[in-house]
């Protein structure tokens, strides 16, 4: 599931006060584990000039007196671009070719001890600054107690070796990944402890850089996981999410276009899929593919969009592993195999090329997103009659149902309208369930059609009677019955919806205003 | 296209502008039923809520005639029912579960399933009481069994003599300085269908009061449990009111910080419509974290506490900063008939001698 290219190096940096020993570990950590790697050890990753030093060793840390705060902020700035530019032109470049960086120091360091840098300013930029940099793989901070500290070297007061010792305890952000090793201890016993925390971060990480995956949203629990081998992949993972709604047709554009352009690079690096969909989906997934993760909305669900290398969508993968939705796997199979080839064009089922326990491998349809999907055209309306109807129409209550025909379970191909999620399908449902599904979950959720459209197709008017009528004509039913049909659909459904998310809510509260206005 | 009917008769006995008829008015809206309000003769235009439909004269609910003409348009009118939103209405209607407004038959049925209640006794009239006032452990509570006076709480005996009540059976009750909670729900066929619980942060009047800021909190599973054997012959919506773990209070009607379960997700007193319209309802309980405020109680709250000195200006100010998305009372720019009515009457009763203020006050709590 990777790009094959050679694994990438990493960068390390290394942290502490002045005597806790920081240059003899990376001299040793360089001498060990790192012999044979192409090493760039650095204090500074920048480019751009910085004021020269006479390379005299610091004893005074804290002896010149810091900047005013416009200065200081000038500063910040400086170093702030310099880091960024040093980071994407020096750093990365290095990284590709394999190579490891050995940063002594680095930003953490001046957001905790800005004095040094003779800077001014709250330490919380700073840390705020810091968050959005590119941040090493891995951070060690030596620390010791202050009074051993001083005793090896005395620069600073002991009072701002606890404060120190203090802050970095409490402010590295969780997105930095880092370890604190006791530097009290014998050198060799720091040297073993911080090789082994250097071969744990290197088995975590991803083949290359560009193979690790982005996480939207960032924080918290990822809905999306979606990869950036290249520009292409990046852009075509997009396809793991279907808008329906015009923000989100909007958003899934531009974030295409970004992704096309390269932009996706810039983001931070986020967490891999979970490993129970890579594992199920590995047969699946061609050499040098790789996968875009959907989290659905039941805990232990997701869908997985398999792409080849050059990012073009091989398959859909739903994958679970709860037993309510084994089960629903289960049904969903079953019921594309059985129900969907009777879908008559231009509406069509799902190609199912697999299905085990807790994964489903569905064909992936080239769809396009529609500008008003809550609309639904007169001949997908008759098709979906006639599906329930049956060839020769039907005068029974019951028929063949999809159960869940909603705006975002239908997506249109160049061969024709593609219908999704069978798990709710059966042969028995009731007269009228899909058409009403249809409109009444867009209207809940998209907000299309307003109530007084749907009451207005209920007089035979607008897209919503053409469409009533339409599958009236398919199934077989008189289109008179569709008034009485919608109060038992809207209290059946009532049932089937979780008050406790907000689109349970939504629909609940959308299907008792529809109930009530019958009463105007 | 359906079967179901959205008038709703709502009714306090009075001007249909009380805090407790403004929230029904405007939940039933909220939840797309109408409401047609009773209003007494006298009242103010502006006092009732602008989402009732209809204003529909009749005697006040002290006088006779009242039940009567409330008979006469239920029978006029397609209402699916009538929403009781004052004690008075509710013991004129004589609804089911009315044993439980008195205080006395409450404490033995809460006794009876579980629930703990403060240690009380009950006394036949206010001269027994006064009889009794040297024998009693300070502070306490005065409340009357049959809601018709606000409780009081009592520092000393002096103070208790001091009182001028009603004759009526009394219940002296120990005060208790645990936090005060509420769970309001709706009780259906035996079940607790929906339900609120939320934690009163302040309370206006600030001894025995109502809540002037409150956040809704998760319900506890236990005291649901318990509500529900003790609510079990009645259905329709209650408010039952803790002080840590001792019921205080039951009322078997909309409550005046009803707003807080609207804007947590939880219409109590449409879902109660929502159950007599036969729709099927699932079980919920409010969303928790959202903030009410009773603007009048809590800024007589805050200003009496800083006054008091029981509260510092930086906690007074920061109890009074505004929250983002918070259910109010009866104070609403989209609904501003009852707060302006409220602003005039406020307004009157400055001019007012004292002695016409306490008697205002009575009238209105």
């Amino acid at each position: 599931m990777t790009d094959g290219r050679a694994p990438r190096g990493a960068v390390l940096s290394v942290v502490g006060p002045d005597g806790v020993g920081k240059s003899t570990l990376i001299d040793a950590v360089i001498a060990g584990s790192l012999d044979g790697h192409d090493i760039m050890r650095i204090r500074n990753v920048g480019l751009l000039p910085r004021r020269t030093l006479p390379q005299v060793p610091v004893t005074e840390p804290h002896k010149d007196p810091p900047y005013p705060p416009l200065l200081s902020l000038a500063k910040v700035a400086y170093v702030y671009a310099d880091y960024l530019l040093g980071w994407w032109l020096r750093v990365r470049p290095f990284l590709r070719g394999g190579g490891w960086v050995i940063l002594e120091r680095g930003w953490w360091d001046m957001a905790v001890d800005p004095t040094r840098y003779r800077m001014k300013l709250p330490s919380r930029l700073l840390w705020r600054l810091g968050r959005l940099l590119p941040h090493p793989d891995l951070l060690l901070v030596l620390e010791a107690p202050a009074e051993v500290v001083l005793e090896r070297k005395r620069e600073l007061p002991l009072e701002e070796l606890r404060r120190q010792s203090r802050v970095w305890r409490e402010r590295l952000p969780a997105s930095q990944p880092h370890v604190f090793i006791d530097a009290s201890l014998p050198a060799e016993e720091v040297l073993v402890r911080a090789e082994s925390e250097v071969r744990r971060m290197t088995g975590a990480l991803p083949a290359t850089r560009s193979s690790s995956p982005v996480n939207l949203p960032r924080s918290g629990d990822p809905r999306w996981v979606l990869p950036r081998n290249s520009s292409a992949m990046a852009a075509g993972a997009l396809r793991v999410y279907h808008p329906v709604t015009p923000k989100g047709t909007l958003g899934w554009e531009i974030g295409r276009v970004a992704a096309g352009l390269g932009l996706f690079g810039l983001l931070p690096r986020g967490g891999a899929a979970p490993e129970a969909v890579r594992a199920a989906v590995a047969d699946w997934t061609p050499p040098g593919g790789s996968i875009a993760v959907a989290r659905a909305n039941h805990p232990g669900r997701h869908v997985a969009l398999i792409m080849a290398s050059d990012g073009s969508a091989r398959a859909i993968a739903k994958v679970a592993s709860d037993e309510a939705g084994l089960g629903a796997l289960e049904r969903e199979a079953a019921n594309i195999r059985e129900l969907a080839p009777h879908l008559p064009p231009p509406l069509v089922g799902p190609r199912l090329l697999a299905a085990r326990r807790g994964v489903l491998v569905l064909e992936a349809a080239r769809w396009s997103p529609r500008p008003r999907p809550w609309h639904l055209p007169e001949d997908l309306a008759r098709s979906l009659g006639v599906f329930f109807g049956g060839d020769g129409g039907s005068s029974e209550l019951t028929g063949a149902s999809h159960g869940d025909f909603a705006p975002w379970n239908l997506l249109k191909t160049g061969e024709g309208w593609v219908v999704l999620d069978w798990e709710s399908a059966e042969p028995n449902g009731p007269a009228w369930h899909d058409l009403w599904h249809y409109i009444v979950q867009g209207h809940a959720l998209l907000r299309r059609p307003s109530a007084s459209a749907i009451k207005r197709g209920l007089e035979g008017q607008g897209w919503v009677g053409a469409a009533l009528r339409a599958y009236a004509g398919g199934a077989g039913l008189s289109p008179r019955g569709a008034s009485a049909s919608l109060p038992a659909y809207l209290r059946a459904s009532m049932g089937t919806l979780d008050p406790t998310t907000p689109d349970g809510r939504r629909g609940l509260e959308a299907r008792r205003k529809l109930l009530l206005s019958g009463d105007d | 296209m359906s079967e179901t009917r959205r008038w709703v008769l709502v009714t306090d006995g009075g001007h249909g502008g009380s805090r407790d008829c403004v929230a029904a008015v405007r939940a039933l809206h909220a939840g797309g039923y109408r409401s047609a309000v009773t209003v007494s003769p006298g009242t103010s235009p502006a006092a009732v809520s602008r989402y009732s439909r209809r204003r529909i004269p009749v005697p006040h609910v002290a006088q006779d005639g009242y039940v009567d003409a409330l008979r006469a348009e239920l029978e006029r009118g397609s209402y699916l029912t009538v929403v009781c939103a004052s004690e008075a209405s509710l013991r004129a209607l004589g609804e089911a579960g009315l044993h439980l407004t008195d205080k006395t038959k409450l404490n033995e049925a809460a006794r009876a399933t579980g629930i703990d209640i403060p240690v009380s006794r009950t006394f036949t009239s206010w001269r027994e009481v006064l009889a009794e006032s040297e024998s009693f452990t300070y502070p306490l509570v005065v409340k009357p069994a049959v809601r018709t006076f606000s409780a009081l709480r009592v520092d000393a005996p002096e103070r208790l003599r001091a009182l001028d009540l009603d004759d009526g059976e009394i219940v002296i009750q120990e005060w208790i300085e645990d936090g005060l909670h509420a769970l309001s729900g709706v009780m259906w066929r035996g079940h607790l269908v929906a339900a609120t619980a939320e934690r009163w942060l302040r309370i206006w009047p600030t001894d025995c009061g109502l809540a002037s800021a409150a956040v809704t909190v998760a319900s506890d599973p236990v005291l649901e449990d318990k509500l529900e054997r003790l609510l079990e012959d009645y259905e329709g919506v209650f408010c039952a009111q803790f002080a840590g773990t001792r019921l205080i209070d039951l009322n078997l009607r909309v409550h005046s910080s009803h707003s807080l379960s609207v804007a947590a997700g939880v219409n109590l007193v449409a879902t109660h419509c929502d159950l007599l319209n036969d729709m099927p309802v699932p079980r919920m309980r409010a969303r928790v974290g959202f903030f009410y405020r009773w603007l009048e109680g809590d800024l007589r709250h805050v200003v009496q506490a800083s006054r008091s000195g029981a509260m510092s200006r930086a906690s007074a100010v920061k109890a009074l900063l505004p929250h983002r998305g918070a259910a109010h009372s009866s104070e609403s720019l989209r609904d501003p008939g009852p707060l302006v009515s409220r602003l005039i009457y406020g307004a009157g009763r400055v001019r007012m001698p004292p002695e016409q203020r306490a008697q205002g006050r009575s009238e209105t709590g």
